[in-house]
């Protein structure tokens, strides 16, 4: 029994330490667990940390690339640059050794590397090799034995440190479906690329080339509008590039020079054309040398007068990037200084004469002691012409003055516009008669009243009217009336001499009319019709001449508008109009 | 036209190792390890097709273009033409 109940007491015991034991270790085990899982939980949470760092990191490299993107790249179509952007702020998010890119250019390949830290020769050799082997496959063309043009930066490459492409991975340059190039990333350290880590680099490339893309779009086609307007230009353009090599003759140019290869000039071309003009290689030489534009007047090319002007053209930086030469055609502004020269000679010429005549008479009254009575009064009668005759041209001078200065101002009453021109008719009636020729009126009975300065109008049909009278020695001369649209016409149509085109072109100009009128019997200035236009203009109508040529006689034509409104509005407009080639004639 | 098997297993490792090259090592291969059912070795070369190969070829050619669309398209255009039997990747 005794022994029962020790074994019953031990086995208990037994049962009791193996509780024990078992919870102890059960309860060290849970401890354990615990423990490794706080570890666990510890260590996720670090890495969730690193790798919620590493997204901001990408992030703010991705928002920063993108920034300097639009920033420094500019308007530039520099791959170069945009490769800087990309690899600029490349530590911030990846380590590496080297940062490379590879660009196809012509005939030979760039190739640049910046190195962060320090490698051998080799290290650089290989990754060369390993971004030319890209780069032939990326174009489908074999590139081994092409010429390289090599740039190192960045830290100094030391071959004392053993180091082989050991980490490296690539991003195609694709712009507009053309492979531009690679850029490559590299490390001696293993396995510390991948796509997780690298995968905003491959976004960005591509947001970069699109970058890109658009940004030759918007200079494309400024540039096809720059072309447009260059090529529309009545100056001739000519651009040269550094090395003096024609990249723009615009067609003014190739008019101007009349070169017999104008459709791919040379300067040689260019320069040999101007031979004894002007010395086109040493304008070029010093607008270059100088910096600064270089001018030449008075260039006769083809009959044409032309302003050169050889200037620089600098980028930017203030780099020297071409020349451009312009060619002004000043053929018409020496035409007219020349002709305004010889405006002023001849009105200098029409006051002289008739005061050297007041004077010479003058003196004959003065001196002369035997001159009759009736005599006197001749000469008398002769000064009285002559002053006349200059107040006529000074005030024609005058209004001319003021339509040029779009001062000439017009006094506007509504009135019947027919019975002025009746008036005018029945005016010279004699006259006409007195030649031979018939003049009559025919006016239209539904013509309606229309707004216009009496004086002013009647000076316009009186210089009409006589110059029709002047030039026509028979036939007949009929003065029209007639309402059209909304405005009243007059027409003067006569059989007489008539005019030729040019004439007619220059029947305004008071240049080419000016002393005419004293060629026939009626004396006049010949400003008379500059001043009839510049009345008819003042009252927004028009007047015009046509003629079928020589001896085929001649229509003068002119209307009134026929709206009060439009004359008020627009007389202000005319009274500024003018215009410096309006000069008449005194047919 | 039924394609062979063989013929995704060599057009798939042509345009893996291809990739390789363009890409470099590390991406070329680390996005076929994102394509289910696609197994392969270190050099690139296609082990095993565990799905269906015309997906595994859609699918690894979808991530390769997200990376780098036009050399991608430009690689397969080129590998195709050497298996006409295969469906173009609709990309």
């Amino acid at each position: 029994m005794l022994i029962a109940a020790f074994f019953i007491a031990i086995s208990l015991l037994t049962a009791l330490l193996l509780y024990l034991s078992y919870s102890l270790l059960f309860e060290h085990h849970n401890t354990n667990t615990h423990i490794k899982n706080l570890h666990k939980d510890i260590s996720e949470h670090d890495q969730a940390q690193l790798q919620r760092e590493q997204r901001l990191k990408q992030k703010a490299y991705h928002a920063e690339v993108l920034r300097e993107l639009s920033e420094r790249i500019g308007y530039s179509l520099d791959v170069s640059k945009i490769i800087e952007v990309i690899t600029g702020s490349l530590g911030e998010v990846l380590e590496y050794s080297t940062v490379s890119y590879m660009i196809k250019e012509n005939n030979h390949i760039i190739f640049h590397s910046y190195v962060a830290n320090s490698v051998n020769h080799q290290f650089i050799k290989e990754v060369q090799d390993k971004m030319l082997a890209a780069f032939s496959k990326m174009i489908d063309s074999n590139l081994e034995g092409i010429y390289v043009e090599e740039a190192i930066s960045g830290t100094i490459l030391d071959d004392t440190v053993t180091c082989q492409v050991n980490s490296y991975f690539n991003l195609p340059l694709v712009i507009e479906g053309d492979i531009l190039g690679v850029i490559t990333i590299a490390s001696p350290k293993s396995n510390i690329y991948n796509l997780e880590k690298t995968k905003i680099l491959y976004t960005i490339t591509q947001q970069a080339a699109s970058h890109y893309e658009k940004l030759k779009q918007v200079l494309e086609v400024e540039q096809r509008r720059l072309n447009a307007m260059v090529a529309s230009m009545a100056d001739g353009v000519i651009m040269l590039d550094r090395n003096l090599r024609v990249i723009v003759f615009n067609p003014a140019a190739k008019k101007i020079l009349q070169l017999p290869n104008s459709s791919n000039p040379t300067i040689k071309d260019i320069a040999d054309s101007l031979t004894g003009k002007a010395d086109l290689r040493t304008k070029l030489d010093e607008a270059i040398r100088n910096e600064r534009a270089i001018e030449q007047e008075d260039i006769i090319v083809h009959n044409h007068a032309f302003h050169l002007l050889i200037t620089p053209v600098k980028d930017s930086n203030n780099t020297l990037i071409g020349t451009a030469i312009l060619f002004r055609d000043v053929t018409a502004e020496k035409e007219l200084i020349q002709m305004r020269d010889e405006f002023t000679a001849k009105v200098v010429h029409e006051l002289r004469a008739p005061l050297t005549t007041i004077r010479g008479t003058t003196d004959m009254i003065v001196n002369e002691s035997k001159i009759t009575e009736e005599m006197k009064k001749k000469l008398l009668l002769t000064m009285k012409e002559d002053s006349e005759h200059m107040l006529k041209l000074v005030g024609d001078i005058l209004d001319v003055a003021k339509i040029e200065a779009g001062k000439f101002q017009i006094e506007p009453t509504l009135g019947k516009l027919q019975e002025e021109v009746q008036k005018a008719v029945d005016k010279f009636t004699g006259q006409a008669k007195e030649k031979g020729v018939s003049l009559s009126a025919q006016i239209d009975p539904n013509t309606p009243e229309v707004s216009f300065d009496v004086i002013r109008i009647e000076q316009v049909l009186n210089n009409l009217i006589s110059n029709a009278i002047k030039y026509t020695d028979k036939g007949a001369i009929t003065v029209t009336v007639r309402p059209e649209a909304n405005k009243v016409v007059v027409e003067i149509a006569d059989t007489g001499a008539g005019l030729s085109k040019e004439e007619v072109k220059g029947l305004f100009s008071k240049f080419k009319q000016f002393g005419k009128g004293k060629t026939g019997k009626v004396k006049g200035t010949g400003l008379g019709l500059v001043i009839a236009k510049g009345i008819i203009e003042s009252h927004s109508g028009k007047i015009e001449a046509s003629s079928e040529g020589t001896n085929k006689g001649s229509v003068f034509k002119f209307w009134l508008p026929l709206k009060q409104n439009s004359i008020n509005n627009e007389t202000d407009q005319n009274i500024a109009k003018g215009g410096a080639n309006q000069t008449s004639i005194n047919k | 036209m039924t394609s062979d098997p063989e013929q995704y297993h060599q057009l798939l490792t042509e345009l893996i190792q291809t990739q390789m090259v363009i890409l470099g090592p590390s991406t070329g291969l680390d996005v076929p390890q994102h394509v289910s059912g696609l197994e392969i070795d270190s050099s690139g070369k296609v082990e095993k097709l565990l799905a269906n190969p015309q997906l595994i070829l859609n699918e690894l050619s979808g991530l390769y273009t997200e990376i780098s669309p036009h050399t991608t398209k430009k690689t397969l255009q080129t590998l195709l033409t050497q298996y006409p039997d295969i469906q173009k990747p609709v990309l």
